[in-house]
């Protein structure tokens, strides 16, 4: 199955992880057919491939009194 | 389609492709408070010639005994950022920091030059099926170092598969290429 980036019905609608989850076993993507399982790993294979940036705060306790 | 190994061994090699690794961009510490920032790139892939890696290695084991100078170990490990190609078309593959690039244009010939590696700043990657990513690109611009203990102990759990040497060798000279570029006057 090649990766398409995004997966979209005839009826425009775009595949969600959350769609995909409540999805039955098969579905019918524009002109592809394929299962919701593996349609779901397509989808986390574009859903997780941005770089994110996280902030860490913390403060310093001196326990030492 | 590139060709990859997936069996890891047990230093770092040039052409391995790990996942989240982070990039810290700053640490200040104020008034008994800190602030750690970083970036967490979903796939890098190592860009140091291999065999400084290998000799890295079979100095940091000698250090260990603590038989031999250490003048040959790394301090950090030169890595590029692997951008989902999808992304990279829509210029949206940094928009979770914040920055928007330009879009390739959508009548395909932008995205032939990116394919077939026609614009030095990005190396088009193509996966064998049975390694679990996209189609994707490299950007040589956005190459940063990493700590090599810390690359080498997340190797277990991080690694996805290494470049097969021919396609890492290709990856290694347009690096190169790129980053001895000589930027001219346009008048």
């Amino acid at each position: 199955m090649a990766f398409v980036g995004r997966w979209i019905m005839s009826n425009n609608e775009i595949f969600t992880p959350e769609y995909i989850k409540n999805a039955s076993d098969t579905k019918s993507v524009g002109s592809k057919e394929t299962s919701a399982s593996d349609l779901q790993i397509e989808l986390d294979k574009y859903s997780t491939s941005k770089p994110r940036r996280v902030v860490i705060r913390a403060r310093i306790i001196n326990d030492k009194g | 389609m590139i060709k990859v190994k997936t069996v890891k061994s047990l230093r770092i090699c040039q052409g391995d492709i790990f996942k989240n690794i982070d990039f810290v961009e700053y640490i200040v510490e104020k008034k008994g408070n800190i602030e750690v920032s970083k970036i967490v790139f979903p796939y890098v892939v190592v860009l140091t010639q291999d065999c400084e890696l290998q000799q890295d290695y079979n100095h940091r084991k000698t250090f260990k005994r603590g038989k031999e100078f250490q003048n040959k170990m790394l301090l950090s490990v030169l890595v590029a950022p692997i951008y989902n190609e999808e992304h990279v078309l829509l210029g949206e593959h940094l928009n979770e920091l914040g920055i928007t690039s330009s879009p390739f244009t959508e009548s395909g010939t932008a995205k032939d030059y990116l394919e077939n590696n026609e614009i030095p700043r990005y190396h088009y990657l193509d996966f064998p099926e049975e390694i679990p990513l996209a189609p994707s690109i490299i950007d040589f611009k956005h190459y940063f170092s990493v700590n090599v203990e810390y690359l080498r102990k997340l190797k277990k759990a991080n690694f996805i598969c290494k470049v097969s040497e021919l396609y890492r060798e290709d990856i290694s000279q347009r690096f190169a290429n790129y980053l001895s570029r000589i930027g001219l006057p346009n008048k």
